[in-house]
């Protein structure tokens, strides 16, 4: 019983020594960070003045029943979304290039964790992410006057927007592992990020489009990424909803878990370290 | 001087044919990236669909002439990677992996920017583009000739040739603050989707911004009404996309020739 608490201890240090050396890492480069502060602000200032233009060209009050400020708001919670769950979005690359050359042998012999050692150290610089997207949500909010939006639907939003970027990181290594049966990925991680962000409505909101694609993307985890974060981001649904949007998140989170772990194991037994 | 453009112009032969050997490596990989170009494309199709489910018109643009802006922009971003090196240049200057090109005769930002070119990409790019705008033609029976479908591609190659200067000039800082990734991440002009939109809608001073100051307008909108034969000014679009080109190559080597000073190889 104490050997086991004190496993749970030592592991718990272990990854949390891996979160703060990302963070180091992403500390060393002062203006590489201030680059990237100022990246979201300049990007969301850009899509407003790009929408404003939109609707002031076309002459329209509203777009498919939406008003100039609702469609902004809906892309401003969906770059939120997206600049917080960016990190993860890259990790199919990394692992990529780690099983490729052969990177993970010291893994396989070490007393760490590869998936887990992947997902500390992602979380050390997207928590670096979240200092700059949580405030602009509240700023946002705050700016935009969103009467629907309470203490309760931030704290709300914060939960999905934590199970979304686990889901990212999931969804990301899954494809990454699929290296150890091709030769490359490049192109499926690509195709499936294009062809996701029309499932997860990170290009259009889903109303704007046929129903069917809106059904075949609550049949894929995309909506758990983006979708739903950003609906309850918005806070126009009943609490009932959220709870259920939540639930559904939790269930893609152990699906993708579970398909992961076992890949993994199937993975190493084909992997012939050429690199390493 | 012509002895030099012909032995730079040999040399991005030799580097195509190793890059060649490289894409080729991955042939099914190659195939599902054109797939994914065509995704891209349908992207900026099913936005603008989306846009047009409330009207005709967008100002003096209508749907059909926006998918061929779509194709240009989606082939102007897979054409910038046969520049690809300008994002890697900051990783080898802070490694010290310039040393490797400082020792060879040849000059070393050239060997640099194109050791990396990543020709699966610049290929999906030119095979894609020319499938769809053939088909696009075909469908939307656009009015065009010969001579304007070449000055378009000549137009976007500028307009590639710009974007990749301006993203070198970015890294180039590399040799004064270390990593300068983040200052790269404002020039990810793939974020914004400024291709997206044709540039008037931006009105008069952003439209200016965006042809002189950072020219995504070369990359989509004035390739496109090229093209479509909406533009008298061909001949002016051309000579000012020829001058912002020049200015930032002049920039570039001003640039590189101070920094290569400050290299000191202190990973290598």
């Amino acid at each position: 019983m104490v050997d086991d608490k004190r496993n749970i201890r030592d592991n718990f240090f272990k990854y949390l020594s891996v979160l703060r050396i990302a963070s180091v890492i992403k500390k060393a480069y002062i203006l590489d960070f201030i680059g990237k502060l100022i990246y979201l602000p300049i990007n969301l200032s850009i899509l407003y003045l790009v929408w404003y233009r939109i609707f002031q060209y076309m002459g329209i009050e509203r777009l498919n029943d939406y008003s100039l400020l609702e469609l902004y708001r809906y892309y401003y919670v969906v770059r939120i979304v997206g600049y917080s769950t960016s990190f993860y979005k890259q990790i199919s690359y990394k692992i990529w290039n780690d099983i490729t050359y052969g990177e993970i042998s010291k893994f396989l012999c070490r007393p760490i964790s590869y998936l887990k050692y992947q997902f500390f150290y992602g979380l050390g610089y997207i928590r670096y992410n979240l200092l700059i997207s949580v405030p602009l949500f509240l700023i946002g909010t705050l700016l935009f006057r969103n009467q629907q939006l309470s203490i309760s639907s931030i704290i709300f939003f914060l939960a999905s927007l934590s199970l979304s970027i686990i889901t990212t990181f999931f969804f990301n290594t899954l494809i990454g592992l699929i290296t150890f049966w091709t030769e490359a990925i490049f192109g499926v991680k690509d195709l499936i990020l294009h062809v996701g962000m029309i499932f997860s409505g990170a290009l259009i909101p889903l109303e704007f489009l046929p129903r069917y694609i809106a059904l075949i993307g609550w049949l894929l985890p995309f909506n758990s990424m983006v979708y739903i974060p950003v609906s309850i981001g918005l806070g126009n649904l009943s609490e009932i909803t959220v709870f259920k949007y939540l639930l559904i998140q939790l269930v893609w989170i152990i699906i993708l878990a579970s398909m992961t772990t076992q890949i993994w194991s199937w993975g190493q037994r084909r992997y012939e370290a050429q690199g390493g | 001087m012509i002895v030099q453009i012909r032995r730079h112009f040999r040399l991005i032969l030799n580097y195509i044919d190793i890059n060649w050997k490289n894409s080729t490596e991955y042939r099914k990989d190659f195939i599902i990236l054109f797939f994914d170009f065509i995704v891209i494309t349908l992207l900026s199709i099913i936005f603008w669909r989306a846009v047009f489910g409330n009207t005709d018109q967008l100002g003096n643009w209508q749907f059909e002439e926006l998918v061929i802006l779509g194709i240009f922009g989606s082939t102007s971003w897979a054409l910038s990677d046969f520049f690809a090196g300008a994002w890697q240049l900051p990783e080898k200057i802070t490694q010290g992996a310039l040393d490797k090109y400082l020792t060879k005769p040849i000059h070393p930002l050239f060997a640099a920017i194109m050791e990396s070119m990543q020709l699966e990409e610049t290929c999906k790019g030119v095979l894609a583009f020319t499938l769809l705008s053939i088909v696009a033609s075909v469908k939307y029976n656009y009015s065009i000739t010969i001579t304007n479908v070449l000055l378009s591609i000549v137009i976007l190659v500028i307009g590639v040739c710009i974007i990749s200067l301006m993203r070198i000039f970015f890294s180039l800082f590399t040799f004064w603050i270390g990593q300068s990734n983040g200052l790269n991440v404002i020039l990810h002009l793939e974020d914004f989707n400024f291709e997206r939109y044709p540039i008037d809608i931006f009105g008069k001073y952003l439209k200016y911004l965006l042809t002189w100051c950072i020219p995504v307008g070369y990359l989509a909108t004035y390739p496109t009404v090229i093209f479509l034969r909406k533009s008298e000014n061909n001949l002016i679009i051309f000579l000012l996309g020829v001058l912002v080109l020049a200015t930032w190559f002049i920039i570039v080597s001003f640039l590189w020739k101070r920094g290569i000073k400050r290299y000191e190889a202190n990973g290598g």
